[in-house]
């Protein structure tokens, strides 16, 4: 009985500490957005000389100015346009390549996978100048949608390694009773397996639309002209002419962070689940 | 029936084909000519250039250019491993407790993972110059004075802090995963006997996240030699080059010096470092896996 008091105790004391820790922690991970809401919503003048504290008047009015300048509804756009296309296709290609190679009679189309998968290990900067090269022969530079086929590409090996994974460990009985009335591969693919895919689709689609959305420098070697810009691309160049005014950037940033947090607050429970599972898979 | 097999096969071509043509378009074809240029003399624009054999290599191993972004980006690679995984298992363990606000706490953690790095790194280029100097002049700590962005010395650590607040949320996550799989009657059954914090650290719960401390190391030194877009924007790579990393050196050799060959070769460098860290790692972690298990 001495004992397990004794315990007890020492359990609720270590509670405390661990408590005291992440109190500290928490500070450390909230302070970058403090600080970014504070100065935000500073004069010019007042960012300038104490970016530390809380702000004396709060100008709402640079996050119009910094969205006017910004013209933040054609960034947003743009890069809704670039992640939803990429999404798709890569879920939709990766998923249809992966069911055939996974459930495949012929024996040697185990190595065809192996041939995609090896592509894991790729990185962007290997080829950098070459990308650019292939996408200005075929006419996908400063192009959205091109920007967007290019992506799937880029992303088709981790997908199909995702998607040949799980598609093999789905019973081929599922699948059965439709040949046997006679349904194509293109029919059961589509009716029965890709419904099944669902889990492992929701976390391809959130790591490849974290990647997607937030990348910098492929849209950056990609999309010359304005309108194109994604909201990345249009926070560079907002640093860029006006990186000075602490304020107005920070409107800025605060803005481009928005659609982000709305998103993970409404899809936390999926998001969470996705990458661990992902990571469990890899 | 031949008839059906056919149509079938024709199918099944169909259904593979997107996917094979885009990957050879996007990934293999560029890495094709990426061990091509890097052969050649090539500035990235003009329609000749000469082959050049293994020059481009023989440079850049003398190269300073190249060495000191090499050496930062190991260093760099090696610091946020440790920090990553050491951070991310701790916060794991300590968020897999009953304590209040723990689903709180977890969300908070992870959020700056969903944040573009270049957006992380002009606040952190803002949060080091301004805030931190003024508490270096307040509490007379000398190196916090002057902005540490613009010393040779703490460039590079600034980068690495960065990257730990970005994704240390990121790896406890997947810690988490891998703590929820251990039964906890285990635990039970080491308190029963009496065992230390750190005996059940060490006999329980390491050995049995080995999966999720595999992909964690792998993961955190490949995305390491990846980094481009944070320390883009926080340092540039400056002062001088104290904190370029090789990711940032191909771009400036292969666009702003117009060296294409000279930046495919660095590329083809960081492409086979990765291949071989990543295999070595994999070689002793799923050793210590497979130690673990038995």
């Amino acid at each position: 009985m001495q004992d397990l008091k004794k315990a007890k105790n020492y359990k609720t004391r270590n509670n405390m500490i661990a408590f005291v820790i992440m109190i500290i922690v928490t500070f450390i991970f909230v302070y970058p957005f403090l600080i970014m809401l504070f100065v935000s919503l500073k004069s010019a003048r007042e960012a300038l000389i104490s970016p530390n504290t809380f702000p004396k008047e709060i100008k709402l009015s640079n996050y119009v100015e910094a969205w006017k300048i910004m013209n933040f509804q054609q960034p947003f756009l743009n890069s809704v346009i670039i992640t939803a296309l990429a999404d798709m296709g890569v879920v939709i290609f990766s998923s249809m390549a992966a069911f055939i190679l996974a459930k495949s009679k012929n024996k040697k189309s185990i190595y065809l996978y192996y041939f995609f998968v090896a592509g894991i290990m790729i990185p962007f900067y290997t080829s950098l100048v070459p990308i650019v090269k292939i996408m200005t022969q075929l006419n996908l530079n400063n192009s959205r949608i091109g920007l967007s086929i290019a992506y799937v590409g880029k992303a088709m090996p981790m997908a199909l390694f995702f998607y040949f994974g799980f598609v093999q460990s789905v019973p081929n009985s599922i699948m059965e009773s439709a040949y046997i009335d006679g349904a194509n591969k293109w029919t059961i693919y589509w009716k029965i397996m890709f419904p099944i895919l669902k889990p492992i689709t929701t976390t391809i689609i959130i790591l490849d639309t974290l990647w997607f959305w937030n990348d910098f420098l492929f849209p950056n070697l990609m999309l010359t002209s304005r309108a194109k810009r994604t909201i990345p691309l249009s926070q560079y160049f907002f640093y860029g002419e006006y990186g000075t005014r602490w304020e107005l950037a920070f409107a800025a940033y605060a803005i481009a962070m928005v659609p982000v947090i709305i998103l993970y607050i409404f899809g936390q429970k999926n998001i969470i689940k996705g990458i661990s599972a992902g990571a469990v898979k890899g | 029936m031949t008839n059906k097999n056919n149509r079938e096969m024709l199918i099944a071509s169909a259904m593979v084909l997107p996917a094979l043509i885009l990957y050879l378009i996007f990934q293999i074809w560029p890495l094709l000519g990426g061990f091509y240029y890097s052969l050649t003399d090539w500035d990235g624009i003009a329609r000749v250039y000469n082959f050049i054999g293994l020059d481009n290599y023989k440079t850049l191993f003398q190269d300073e250019n190249v060495l000191i972004p090499l050496k930062n980006s190991c260093v760099f690679a090696f610091f946020s491993m440790i920090l990553l995984n050491v951070l991310g298992l701790a916060f794991a363990i300590g968020l897999d407790r009953e304590i209040k606000g723990k689903n709180f706490l977890r969300a908070l953690m992870f959020l700056p993972a969903m944040l573009s790095p270049l957006i992380v790194g002009y606040i952190f280029s803002f949060i080091f110059s301004e805030p931190l100097s003024a508490l270096g002049d307040a509490l007379n700590i000398e190196i916090l004075k002057n902005n540490l962005l613009g010393s040779q010395q703490w460039s590079l650590a600034c980068c690495i802090i960065g990257v730990t607040w970005r994704m240390t949320g990121w790896y406890m996550v997947v810690y988490l995963a891998g703590l929820q799989t251990i039964p906890s009657e285990l635990f039970e059954a080491a308190d029963i006997d009496g065992a230390s914090v750190w005996k059940k650290f060490k006999n329980i719960t390491f050995p049995l996240i080995a999966p999720a401390y595999t992909i964690n190391m792998v993961l955190s030194v490949e995305r390491a030699f990846k980094e481009y877009d944070m320390v883009f924007s926080l340092t540039g790579g400056g002062p001088g080059n104290s904190s370029e990393l090789l990711a940032l050196t191909i771009y400036n050799e292969s666009f702003a010096n117009h060296r294409g060959g000279y930046g495919s070769a660095i590329g083809i460098i960081l492409f086979t470092m990765i291949v071989l860290v990543t295999f070595i790692q994999m070689k002793f972690l799923r050793e210590r896996e497979a130690n673990a298990r038995s």
